[in-house]
């Protein structure tokens, strides 16, 4: 972990500083999970749903700012994901853009 | 996306640290966005009068949380969007580095040594077992650093 930490202060050193933190949490109403939920059964006793639903989402979302560039051309990313005491995961994701875009 | 009303209205809050919002909400508005001498940004917040109820509480531009629109329609769940001016989010993020793994305390009720009575454990929840089991990535660095 320490090994990452300072990668990812060397990454922020030559990218001349991060411009975006973005913090996605999981949701257990998205309709990708209800849906496939049987009658009776709420989000918690499904986590393998929550969890590759999470997953999927969070690809699109990389794919969104570093293939499509919706905050602008990025250069550079450090993500980690962590999950709450009762389960449900989030992300933390910084972002450097291009110097053309920077903030 | 607007902060979860908390401190005179709703003592009761996660957030509350005392009678204080962990979070410092409700903000005060501002007139333009600035960066204060701890390198946070104080974002702008107009005082347009507009206000909404939100579960049977009025909230106002100080409850809004800093998003971006269209993420919010298309991934409908929490993102929170900030702008960074220090190296701070990088070491929160890493926080973990400080604080060690999810961690927690068994006790076992009918066992006569009192040592063995309380168990320090590492804590994996269900979702996190799973991350793991599918070989998920639990943090990416892009570009690699050689």
């Amino acid at each position: 972990m320490i090994q990452n930490c300072q990668d990812a202060l060397a990454i922020n050193r030559h990218f001349h500083g991060a411009d975006l933190f973005i913090t996605i949490t999981a949701n257990p109403n998205w309709p990708d999970v209800t849906w496939e939920l049987l009658p009776g059964q709420t989000a918690s006793d499904c986590p393998d749903l929550v969890v590759c639903v999470f997953h999927a989402k969070v690809a699109q979302l990389l794919r969104d700012l570093n293939e499509h560039g919706v905050m602008g051309r990025t250069v550079a990313r450090v993500w980690t994901i962590e999950f709450q005491k009762r389960g449900l995961p989030h992300m933390h994701l910084i972002v450097f853009l291009h110097s053309a875009h920077k903030l | 996306m607007v902060h979860n009303p908390c401190g005179t209205q709703n003592p009761q809050s996660p957030c509350m640290d005392g009678n204080k919002c962990s979070k410092s909400f409700p903000k005060p508005f501002q007139e333009q966005t600035t960066v204060s001498d701890d390198s946070y940004t104080n974002l702008w917040r107009q005082n347009n009068g507009k206000k909404h109820v939100i579960n049977g509480k009025e909230v106002d531009n100080c409850w809004v949380v800093p998003h971006s629109p269209w993420l919010i329609w298309k991934y409908r769940c929490q993102i929170n969007v900030e702008c960074i001016s220090s190296v701070k989010a990088i070491k929160y993020i890493y926080k973990y580095v400080y604080k060690g793994h999810d961690c927690t305390t068994m006790e076992f009720g009918t066992c006569q040594d009192e040592v063995k009575q309380y168990l320090d454990a590492h804590y994996v929840s269900a979702c996190e077992a799973l991350w793991r089991i599918y070989h998920f990535h639990m943090h990416q660095e892009h570009p690699p650093v050689a």
